[in-house]
């Protein structure tokens, strides 16, 4: 046995493991620029073969984001803040009770009539007595809703740093993409190099594939929920639709998310109730186009997985990581399964087992 | 300063040739100083000591080897015919691109190797996005495989 070898192995595998304990906070912020630089990639590389360099063309993607950033701030963010100030005023009114004044908003009065109907035809349910309890607690929780944003400052200052931190992070992974990659491979022993070069271009192009089709997904969505809601007449059906197409990523769960923001938007804004209804069947309609459709042609194609496996993978990522979990849980365990099933064929044809 | 700022714009897209050690090799000899930036960006280097192993008859080819010093000895392909002996500027894996992506020989390094590695994949991909380069990369494989047919011949 050669013991330099083994100890120097022993050295790099505790430095490897030190580093991970050292650098764990910003894994998380190293995992998003690494999405970011997947979605953008495509056309960095694209302008490399038009002789702009990669840092150059990373640049140039970044202004036109910002562009497109800048734009969609100067359009919606004044009529957010005119909205959110209205809301906060409401929230603050001390002449009468909040529940109150929520309750004579039209969507929620002809709701409440509504359930009170329904009440008077099956008393034994108590439907309104719950439907008031309801109503009461998230009343509660929303009037938390100022101090909860003064309390959890330090996490609001950290998801900003966030924000900021990952298109520097995925700058230099753009940029320095071929030189990370020899890196890495220069580390490799000779007699894995080979094996090391498929399975490394196996995941980029699996975990590329499925970002950049969910993203195109995302997209699809997001762009059907808008038209459909907008042709409803649903105020912000670009805000709503953009978070649809965001929350769309979350297998199973996510697609309702948008569809429960556009019912309360309607809740709010004192259209007809009657809108919920077909605000819901736009939205199961935006859906089954994205489960019959979208989902099979475009990232159907780059994974395939047992429906039950997704439910369980995206519930156990929801245990070990929250939301971060559920968006990334599906994907990884698909790439770690398609990683083995290649690790050991290759292996088998190199010869080394 | 317009022509100074003018300058400094012109090299970063005209920047000094730094791959012209490329063009030793026969396989990038016509390559432009963009297309051989784009080539460098792919290719790994790699270090063999004397007597290991680069890579056995049978295995999937994944990698064509550039020789940037040292020795190594190929086994012959048919039987009855003496190994050969690559030098510094040779390269192997081209012959084994255009027979069932295996390797047809084996090959052990003679003295300390000092190697370029690139991928298969990566200049598949590499033709597939820049047909100009694709083409002169193609034109100096057929050369070479003529040159290899005619040797074989003779």
């Amino acid at each position: 046995m050669n013991w330099n070898r083994l100890i120097f192995t022993i050295i790099i595998l505790a430095a490897c493991i030190l580093a991970f304990i050292f650098y764990r906070p910003l894994l998380m912020y190293l995992l998003l620029s690494l999405v970011l630089a997947y979605f953008l990639d495509p056309v960095i590389t694209w302008m490399e073969y038009k002789r702009v360099p990669r840092w150059l063309g990373t640049l140039i993607i970044y202004l036109v984001i910002l562009g497109l950033l800048a734009w969609l701030i100067a359009t919606y963010v004044p009529v957010l803040i005119r909205e959110g100030n209205q809301f906060l005023d409401l929230l603050g009114r001390t002449d009468r009770p909040l529940l109150q004044t929520i309750l004579d908003l039209p969507g929620f009065k002809s709701l409440h009539e509504f359930v009170e109907s329904l009440d008077h035809s099956v008393p034994q349910m108590g439907l309104l007595t719950r439907f008031e309890t309801f109503l009461e607690t998230a009343v509660t929780k929303i009037s938390e809703f100022p101090q909860l944003l003064i309390s959890n400052y330090q996490s609001i200052l950290g998801t900003l740093a966030m924000v900021l931190m990952v298109p520097i992070f995925s700058f230099f992974l753009l940029s320095d993409k071929k030189s990370i990659r020899r890196g890495m491979m220069s580390l490799v022993p000779n007699k894995y190099f080979e094996i090391s070069l498929i399975l490394l271009k196996k995941v980029d192009e699996n975990v590329g594939n499925y970002l950049r089709a969910i993203l195109l997904e995302m997209l699809a969505v997001g762009i059907m929920s808008t038209i459909a809601l907008g042709m409803l007449g649903v105020p912000y059906s670009v805000v709503i639709g953009a978070i649809a197409g965001l929350t769309n990523i979350i297998p199973y769960i996510g697609p309702w998310l948008g569809g429960f923001i556009a019912v309360l938007v309607i809740l709010f804004s004192g259209m007809p109730s009657v809108n919920i209804l077909w605000a819901c069947i736009a939205m199961f309609l935006v859906q089954q186009v994205d489960n019959y459709v979208v989902y099979p042609a475009i990232v159907g194609k780059t994974m395939k997985m047992q429906p039950l496996l997704v439910i369980l993978t995206v519930l156990a990522g929801s245990y070990f990581g929250g939301v971060f979990g559920m968006l990334f849980s599906v994907p990884l365990v698909y790439m770690i399964f398609s990683l083995l099933t290649a690790t050991q064929k290759y292996l088998k044809e190199f010869r080394i087992i | 300063m317009a022509s100074k700022l003018l300058l400094w714009f012109k090299r970063l897209f005209t920047a000094a040739d730094a791959h012209r050690e490329l063009l030793r090799y026969f396989l990038f000899k016509d390559l432009t100083s963009h297309q051989r930036a784009l080539v460098a960006g792919f290719l790994h280097n790699r270090e063999f000591r004397a007597g290991e192993s680069v890579f056995e008859r049978g295995n999937p080819l994944e990698v064509i080897y550039f020789v940037e010093s040292g020795e190594m000895e190929v086994s012959p392909l048919f039987e009855g015919e003496g190994s050969t002996v690559l030098k510094k500027n040779q390269f192997i894996g081209v012959l084994d691109l255009f027979s069932g992506k295996k390797r047809l020989s084996s090959v052990k390094a003679l003295t300390d190797l000092k190697l370029k590695a690139l991928s298969v994949d990566d200049l598949q991909e590499m033709l597939a996005r820049d047909p100009a380069l694709g083409v002169k990369l193609l034109q100096a494989c057929c050369c070479f495989l003529g040159g290899y047919i005619r040797s074989r011949i003779h």
